[in-house]
């Protein structure tokens, strides 16, 4: 069980980590455009 | 969302993983006990798709009756897409659990049955909107779908199956581990949904308004 559990975590940090990145990406294109709540926060 | 929330999302999902390996029971009375475990990934699946599946049908609802902003349709869009990945993850968690109760990955049980058929109404949608140019058009049609779906997805994916006589259990009766586990993985899964649509919205929103600066140009 313990091997399949290892396996399980890795997958929520793998996909944890790209989600987290997507976001500060997203945040980075906001502002650079002025769009949204980031972009506001630039303005 | 808050940084702090995403970081508490990331570490209380990891919390329940771990639970469902180290804290839940085998489910004495199934063929593999053990793997009697992955309902705890299979039901708060079918729970954040439902979730998403109304919010997909409230934004098409909005869009009709507040206005016609295109934000709403892109709302209801990400939606739509969140609902059909959670759908399947769904049926692909229910597969593996038929595999190893019932000895066959798909045995067209009712439920089965009924969530197929709720896929291709979501595949349906995305091949409706492919189908017409019209951005004005194309957001009014599928709003008025997605409602048809958003209301066809707790009646197949619930109603109608608790009415036919299925491989599911109907008086399954999960000790509170079950029960603690289920819930916190909803929960979970529900927070993970709120940031995916989050992000999803925030790109559409970014389209849109990228959208619109080409179209200004002279």
């Amino acid at each position: 069980m313990l091997p399949l559990l290892i396996v399980a975590l890795l997958i929520w940090a793998g996909v944890f980590a790209f989600t987290f990145r997507v976001d500060q990406r997203l945040s980075q294109l906001e502002n650079r455009f002025g769009v949204g709540e980031s972009g506001k926060d630039r303005e | 969302m808050a940084q702090l929330a995403k970081i508490l999302l990331g570490i209380g999902t990891a919390i329940v993983v771990a639970l469902s390996f180290l804290y839940l029971p085998a489910a004495e009375g199934f063929p593999s006990p053990e793997l009697a475990r992955i309902v705890a990934l299979h039901l708060p699946n079918a729970m954040a798709g439902l979730v998403a599946a109304v919010a997909a049908g409230c934004y098409g609802w909005r869009y009709l009756a507040g206005g016609r902003n295109p934000l709403d349709d892109a709302r209801s869009l990400v939606a739509a897409v969140l609902a059909t990945i959670f759908l399947a993850l769904t049926t692909v968690t229910g597969m593996v659990f038929a595999q190893v109760q019932w000895g066959q990955f798909w045995n067209w049980d009712p439920k089965q049955t009924c969530i197929f058929i709720l896929l291709l109404i979501f595949a349906a949608y995305f091949v409706l909107r492919a189908g017409i140019e019209d951005e004005e058009k194309r957001a009014t049609v599928s709003a008025v779908y997605i409602l048809f779906a958003a209301v066809m997805t707790p009646v197949l994916g619930y109603m109608v199956p608790k009415y036919l006589p299925s491989l599911h259990p109907t008086n399954t009766s999960f000790d509170a581990a079950y029960h603690t586990v289920i819930w916190s993985a909803s929960a979970c899964l529900i927070g993970l949904y709120a940031w995916l649509f989050n992000l999803g919205v925030r790109y559409e929103r970014l389209r849109l308004h990228l959208d619109a600066i080409v179209r200004d140009e002279p």
